[in-house]
Formats: C-alpha cells, structure tokens, sequence
C-alpha cells in the first residue's frame, strides 16, 4: 500500500507527487498516457503576472521564484527565461481595459506599471509603433513547455516516486481506512488520494459521487521556425487573447486562448482555420518582424475550467484523505507553488497560504423546494 | 473567401490530373491544386527552359505529361497551379495559399493525389551540400535538360538509379561511378516482374548497356557510409556490404536515393485509416477497388496513397475520377463499369512490374540500426542517432515523446525526411511496443509564409474573443 | 549549357546570370554555389538536397521573404541572400543580429 496515489501526471500532479516524495511519502503518480503531454506539454509556458487572474496573483509571484530557480527545487533544467512582460493596448478602449486589469493585478501585489508608447517601444524594439501604451512587468518569462515532462520525470525518479505511465485509472473507492485504485490489471491501494486530472476532473469526482462540472476549453498554439531574433519580451494584450515569445533558439510561439475545437471525451482536438488565422494576425500586428517568418506548427491542448474560474485546490469534501488540484487558469505559472502548499495540507501541517476549497462550486446539500410540490401549491396557488 | 466546387483533387500529376479529367468528362466543377507551376507531378514533369523545351526527346514521361497537360488546358478543369495547401477539414474545407494570397476551397468530394517523396538512409555526412537525392537529378534533367556537377557519383538503388546514370550519360556527363545497394540477384529477380511491361523492360536493358558501354564503374551491393567535406562535398566513402571493403572516390555531386514513400500528412490529418507497407514506402492508405478511403467523400489515387508507380497512378486516378463522379450522380453504374474496365484491367497488368520496381526500391530498414552515433537524422534540428538513443534512455518510447525530447521533427520539414528513420530506430530498441510510430498529423501540413496566412487586415477586424474574466 | 542568360539576379549583391525558366536554386547550382545557408541548430553548411520542395534546406531570402529556392522561379533583378531564416553564412551566434 502506497502512502500517496497521484491520479493525473500533469504539472499539477508531478509537482504534488514531487513534494510528497521529498516529505516523506512513499508516492505512486499513475498517468493515462505520458507525463505532462497534455495541458502541460502543450501550453505556450508563459510565466506572467499579465494574465494571471488577480485572486491568484499572490500565488504567481511566489511560484514565479520557485520557477526562476528551478533548479533548485526541480533539479533540471525547463527552458526558464526571466524577461519583461508587455500588455499592449492599441485602442482607447484596450487603454481603458488595460489600465483597469493592471491596476487590479498590481494591488494583488504584482509589480506592473503603466507606460507609455516610447518607454514600451524601448523595452521591446520590436513593437508596433502605433501602440497607445502598455503595462510592464519586470518579472515575467517563460519556460519550455515540453520539456516540463522530461525534467520532472528526472526529479521524480530522483525522488523515488513509483511513476506508472500508461496507466489509466479507471474507478476509486474507499475501503476502510484506505483508498482502492482500479486499473486495467492489478489494482493499486494508498491511504491518501490526490486527483490531478486536469479536463478529467470532472469524470474522476463522479467516482466519488460528486456532480462539479469542469468546463473544456481547447486552447490553440503556433510556431514559427527557429528565426533571428525579433523580440526579446513576453508580449500580451489588453484583452488577454495573445501571448507571444521567442525562444532563445529562435522560434516564436504564438497563443493567447484562441480556441480549436475538441471533445474532451474522444480525447480529440485540433485547430482551426479562424483561430489560427486570427491568432497570426494579431501576433503580425504586434511585431511586424513576424512578416517574415514561416509558421510550421500549430497544435491543441484542453484547459480545465470551473464556473467561476477558480482553482479547486484542497480536501474533497464528505471524503477524508481524497484531496484535488486543478482548473488554476493559467495553471503553469502558479503549479508548483499551489502542489507546495497542497503538499503541506497532505502532510497534515497548515498550508502557507490558503487553498482553494471546491465547496463553494458544489450544489447545497439540502433538496431545493420543487413549486409543484402539492405542499407548495397550497401556499402558493 | 470560400469557392465551392463538386469535387477537390489535390496534386496535378498523373494521378491527380487524370482525376480531374474524368470527372469533369461527366459533368462535374473540379478545382485541381499544385503546388507546381505546372501539371504533371514528379514523373512528367513539365520543361521549364526554353532548351528543355524544344529538346526533341522520345522520353515516354514527356510525352504523356504534354498530352496530359494539353488535356487539362482544353478542360473545364479549374487549375490552381503554385498553390499550397496547408489545412483540410472534413468535409471538405481545404486551406491553401499562392501569391495571389489565402483561398478557402470547399466540396462535398476530395481526391487526394499528393504523389511520394523521396527517402535517403542517412550516412556521415549527408548534410554537406553537393549531396543531394535522386529524385533530384531526375528533376532538373526533366526541366532543365540539364545536370549539375562535376565529379558526380550516382546511388542508392532500385530503376531510378540507372535512369539517372543513364540520362547523365545523354547529356554528354560522365559519373565517377555508379554505387547500387542490389546485387545482381536482386535484378535478375525484377527482371521477370520487368517483362510484363515489354517497353519498360527494353528501356532498363538498354540504360544498362549504354552504362557498361560507357565503362562507367559500377559498384554492385555497395553503400555510401560518409560524404567528406567541409563547405561543399569532396569525396564519397563506400563499402562492400558482402566484404567490408571501403573505399574512397572523389566527387564534388552526389546524388543518391533509396526509394520513395507516400506524401500522405493530409491523408492522416483527415483521419483516413492507413496500414503498414514497407514494400509500399512504408505505410499505405487503405481504399477499395473505386478509390474511396475510410473517410466518407475521400477518395485516393496514386502514389500518395501508397508506392506504386508513375502507369499504376494514372490508372488510379481515373479510377478515382469516375468513382467521385458516380458517387456524385453524373454516372450511373453502368456507364460508371463501362469506363472503369479500361484502366481496372491495365492496372491489372501493371501489377507485377510495379511490384518488381517497388522491391528493387523499398527502404532498407534493417540497415538503420547500423547507422553511427554521429550520424544526423533529423536535418532540420541536427538531431543524431546518439540524440535519439540518449532520449530512449532518458524514456522517450513513442515517435512523439523522441519529439518533445529533442525537438526531432519540429523544424520546417515537420518530420519528412526523419520521421520514418526515427521510427525505425525506436522500434528497433522497443520492438511492437505499440505506441505512436508516426508524428501527429497537424496543419499547417507545409511550413506557411506568414505574409500568405494573414493576408491584408484590419486591426479592428480581427475577431477577438471575449478576454478572460479577471 | 546553350541556354540564353538572360535573367540577372544579385546574390549577396553580388550579379548573377541565368536562364528564363530556372528557379532559384538551380541557378545557384548551375554556378557550383552549393553553400547556401547554415543549420540553425548546430550551424553546418548546407544547401539544396530534395529539389522537390519537401527537405526545406533551400529556404534562403529572396526578395527579402523566406522561400524554398527550388520551388521560386527566376525573375529578372531578384535579389538573393544566401541565409535562412535563422541567420546564415554570415551570422554564427543568436546574439549577432542577421
């Protein structure tokens, strides 16, 4: 019997796998395919205060550290480039949502400013000179999305977590004191549970009986070819639908939520042709250079995301010792320092900052009145 | 900007442009995409100078690629030529780019002809400019008449090898020698296949007298092992693959192929079920005796469907014509029967020749695991063998992971001249472990000039989504 | 070669002569100028190898966009720069601005 089953082998997972390892935990990361090959392989890995949510900023500035000194806590290397962040604004009406979402992130503690068209054009050469003016971050950055998996399955071994790739989970239920883990052979058991299945959160609570729906979203990402340099920040915009960065060895990947279409229960999801046109021109508009280039690559990876946008990170209700870690919006910046913190509430010590309790998404435990009832008729004819 | 046609045949070469041909004969609006300025494919290509032009050749390919050509001119045939796609959508929105900017083309019916591309088994070297295919050769001589190079050594294998050697030959060139991975079994045995097509059998014999004729040294069960050179090609090492002999020859041109293997990212991007088929080029798209593929309204013709050859692709593709034209109502089964039997029964008799070619052709995929540590496999990135057996240890077990480890077919060529190679060495370290032997299809299929994607826009035109709650 | 070099291009500023119905890289080639660019990754000498659009080692500047050479025909004062799209002969490190 395991100390810890980790169900779900993203960045999430990986991260909550690592530190319970490290704490003590004898640990089992299961994951239906491959480590970190879906939302966490596949994202722009952007590290940026700019699109964070404000609620969540707190946490970003502390995982941005973590980040920033990967190896450190990670032990190898993921591509982290510290650089400043731009959100640019080119209409009045970008200028105004710009100045709003800066001002509300900059009171959660990040440190952004407003500057103008001039100042911004000297922090990145390569910007459209017609911008109005942006918000600047001093410390976002980036890291390289797919390497995410390489690095951690490194540390994992490193830190003597069982890690069980292909392996899907197929069913959960609580035997006693303990947690029984179905799988296509034998069966696993661990007296802790930790639900880290990204899109696949929802199927996996309704193991456990519990109704919270996680929205899908399929998010679209491109790449140029490896290009001379034409940019050397993080890029945005006011309203939050691009992010765009280059890679020291050239490319330049293009993102920002555009959607592709995909089906989180086929498990397929591609592109499409307005997104991806879309996506470019907005990306051409903001560093002219990009003209020049060739885009050799665009691909999808689903998003989770809870009806108000909020993680669902900490205990599972009704089931003591079943925790769930997902949905964090932006879940690649803040991912290690939210599995810090879920680690400790795990290892049964008080978390360094408050979780993100998933009961404030579930229904009232109580039957709501139904207005046919023949007791409602009576009173209200 | 979407166009609407009743049938999409992607690829003008002989089986794509014979598609077209059919179902326009029976009433149906087809648009026909190359990416060529002109029809005609690989195989019949057309002459772009004026001296290959009005070069007065007996060259079959030539002459069937002008009729075909003329043939499509006098066609309602909509020809979309320097045209690249690079999206399709069921069913079936196809994306393409040209000078004259983006197009959106859409039909209830698509005939995929994408044609083969050629394969090299890599070897020390193979990046150093003066190396170049075999396919290559074939193409500048078809439209140029011509032949660069000084020094030039020809290999690789199968009937492409000495219809290079034998064309250089024409052009008054003298290769330094002539390296064939075959033996004189392997000939011998083709031979038989050969004589099913009596023309082609006399043009393959009399290539290789006018080579023995020529004295041109011929090295037989032999390979490239390194290209020596810094800036440009010096010289050529080769091996005996019966006694491990090696010796050196100095070349500044170097032109060597080992078969090709289908053009097949669109046919796996829409989902059409493929099988494994080494002899074939490595995979095939599955289709029935119309043409039609899993996919419904997809249909396949020639070489990108599967290696057969440039005869059994033309048969092919009016197969497919007539096939999308009955599906569609402009025949009825009968006459549908009626003009399938001509190119069904010459398909027939093609079989065996095509079968002894693809053989003499097919990839030596048990020569990859003796590649060297050093060896590039991925051009695009400069990913070695020794890269790739380092992310097998590291874990990597399936053609997409070997990826993300490496960036392994991430560059332009999006896996083309690696891929396969890579599979091979995967599987050879984790034989049948059933993971992903292939690359995830994705569009865009061909690397796309950002200025053709966007287009002229408006900022305020862009549709931008409603921004993320904060 | 008979041909009539009519068309001139520049290549590296430089005038080159070649005839109507070339591309781009046969033109090179005609001339021995094998070397067109260097591997982004690892920076090694390349030049054309597949001539049939599929290998991407011909994509150099031309015309101030990047285009496979192979598949680019001639026109008369096309200017030709022998790198790709990361840099080329000239530049060797990401720091040196192409």
């Amino acid at each position: 019997m395991y100390d810890l089953a980790v169900v779900g082998g993203g960045i999430h997972g990986a991260s909550v796998a690592l530190f319970a390892a490290r704490g003590g935990m004898d640990v089992v990361l299961l994951e239906a395919g491959a480590l970190a090959r879906q939302a966490s392989g596949t994202n722009a890995g952007t590290l940026t205060m700019q699109m964070t949510r404000a609620a969540l900023i707190p946490y970003a500035l502390k995982a941005h550290e973590m980040w920033v000194n990967a190896p450190q806590w990670l032990g190898h290397d993921v591509g982290v480039v510290a650089c400043d962040g731009l959100s640019l604004a080119f209409t009045e009406a970008e200028e105004k949502l710009l100045s709003d979402r800066a001002g509300a992130r900059s009171a959660a503690g990040a440190p952004i400013n407003l500057v103008t068209s001039a100042e911004a054009t000297r922090i990145e050469p390569g910007v459209n000179p017609t911008i109005r003016m942006a918000s600047h971050c001093a410390i976002d950055g980036y890291a390289n999305a797919y390497l995410t998996g390489l690095a951690y399955r490194r540390a994992l071994k490193d830190a003597g977590v069982t890690i069980r790739e292909y392996t899907p989970v197929t069913g959960l239920a609580a035997s006693g004191t303990r947690f029984e883990l179905r799988l296509p052979d034998q069966g696993i058991t661990a007296a802790q549970v930790v639900l880290t299945g990204g899109v696949w959160l929802e199927p996996m609570l309704r193991w456990l009986d519990i109704r919270l729906p996680i929205k899908t979203l399929v998010n679209q990402l491109s790449v140029t070819e490896r290009t001379g340099p034409v940019m050397r920040t993080v890029l945005g915009i006011a309203s939050g639908l691009l992010s765009l960065k280059q890679f020291p060895h050239g490319t330049v990947v293009i993102g920002g939520g555009w959607q592709g279409e995909g089906n989180r229960e086929t498990g397929h999801h591609r592109t499409t042709h307005a997104s991806t046109v879309g996506n470019a021109r907005l990306a051409v508009h903001a560093i002219p250079a990009l003209r020049n280039t060739r885009l050799v690559r665009s691909w999808t990876g689903f998003e989770a995301e809870t009806a108000d946008a909020l993680p669902i990170v900490g205990p599972v209700p009704g089931h003591p010792g079943v925790w769930v870690s997902g949905s964090v919006h932006s879940g690649y910046t803040s991912a290690p320092y939210i599995a810090h913190c879920l680690t400790q509430a795990i290892l049964g010590r008080a978390p360094e900052m408050p979780l993100f309790p998933m009961d404030r998404l579930l229904a009232p435990s109580l039957p709501e009145a139904d207005p046919f009832s023949p007791e409602q008729q009576r009173v209200h004819p | 900007m979407t166009t609407a046609f009743d049938l999409l045949v992607i690829g003008a070469g002989p089986a794509g442009g014979n598609a077209a041909l059919e179902a326009a004969s029976a009433g149906l609006t087809v648009a026909l995409i190359d990416e060529g300025t002109a029809a005609g494919g690989q195989v019949w290509r057309a002459p772009r100078t004026a001296q290959a032009t009005r070069n007065r050749t007996q060259d079959p390919d030539r002459t069937r690629g002008d009729d075909l050509r003329a043939r499509l001119a006098a066609s309602s045939v909509r020809v979309f030529p320097a045209t690249q796609v690079w999206d399709a959508r069921p069913q079936f929105h196809i994306s393409c780019v040209s000078d004259d900017g983006a197009q959106e083309l859409h039909a209830p019916r698509l005939i995929l002809a994408t044609g083969a591309i050629e394969r090299v088994l890599p070897f020390e070297g193979w990046t150093t400019p003066g190396v170049f295919g075999l396919a290559a050769a074939t193409a500048v001589m078809k439209s140029e008449k011509a032949l660069f190079g000084r020094d030039i050594v020809i290999a690789g294998q199968g009937p492409l090898l000495i219809a290079v050697a034998a064309k250089a030959l024409d052009l008054g060139l003298r290769p330094r020698a002539i390296i064939d991975r075959s033996h004189r079994g392997d000939w011998l045995r083709a031979t038989a296949g050969f004589a099913r097509v009596p023309s082609m059998l006399a043009t393959g014999a009399r290539w290789m007298s006018r080579l023995a004729l020529a004295g041109i040294p011929y090295h037989r069960r032999s390979e490239v092992i390194r290209a020596n050179g810094d800036t440009t090609l010096r010289s050529v090492v080769i091996r005996d693959l019966g006694t491990g002999a090696t010796r050196e020859i100095e070349a500044d041109t170097l032109y060597i192929g080992n078969g090709l293997t289908s053009a097949d990212e669109l046919h796996r991007l829409l989902g059409a079920a493929q099988t494994a088929d080494l002899l074939r080029g490595g995979y095939r798209t599955t289709r029935d005796d119309r043409c039609r593929s899993s996919v419904p309204g997809l249909y396949i013709a020639g070489d990108g469907g599967g290696v057969y050859g440039a005869l059994p692709s033309a048969m092919q593709g009016k197969i497919a014509g007539l096939s999308a034209a009955c599906d569609h109502g402009a025949l009825c089964e009968t006459q549908f029967a009626a003009q399938v039997r001509g190119p069904q029964r010459k398909l027939r008799r093609l079989e065996t020749f095509a079968d002894a070619s693809c053989r003499l052709m097919q990839f030596p995929q048990d020569a990859t695991p003796r590649m060297s540590p050093q060896t590039i496999v991925c051009r695009c990135e400069d990913v070695s063998r020794a890269d790739i057996e380092k992310a097998m240890d590291d874990g990597a077990r399936d053609l997409n992971q070997l990826k993300h480890f490496t960036r392994l077919g991430m560059g332009p060529c999006q896996g083309r001249m690696c891929g396969l190679t890579a599979a091979a060495i995967l599987s050879h370290r984790h034989a049948g472990s059933g993971t992903d032997t292939r690359l995830t299809p994705r569009s865009p299929v061909r690397p796309v000039e950002m200025t053709q994607l966007i287009g002229e826009f408006d900022y305020d035109d862009i549709p931008v989504p409603k921004p993320a709650p904060l | 070669m008979t041909e009539r070099l009519e068309i001139r291009l520049t290549v590296d500023g430089a005038p080159l002569s070649c005839a109507a119905g070339q591309t781009v890289a046969t033109a090179l080639l005609a001339n021995s100028r094998y070397l067109l660019r260097l591997s982004p990754n690892a920076q090694t000498p390349r030049g054309a190898f597949c001539m049939m659009g599929a290998c991407q080692e011909c994509a150099i500047h031309i015309d101030g966009g990047l285009r496979r050479a192979c598949q680019t025909e001639v026109r008369d004062g096309m200017r030709i720069e022998l790198r790709g799209a990361a840099g080329g002969i000239a530049a060797r490190s990401p720091d040196n601005p192409t």
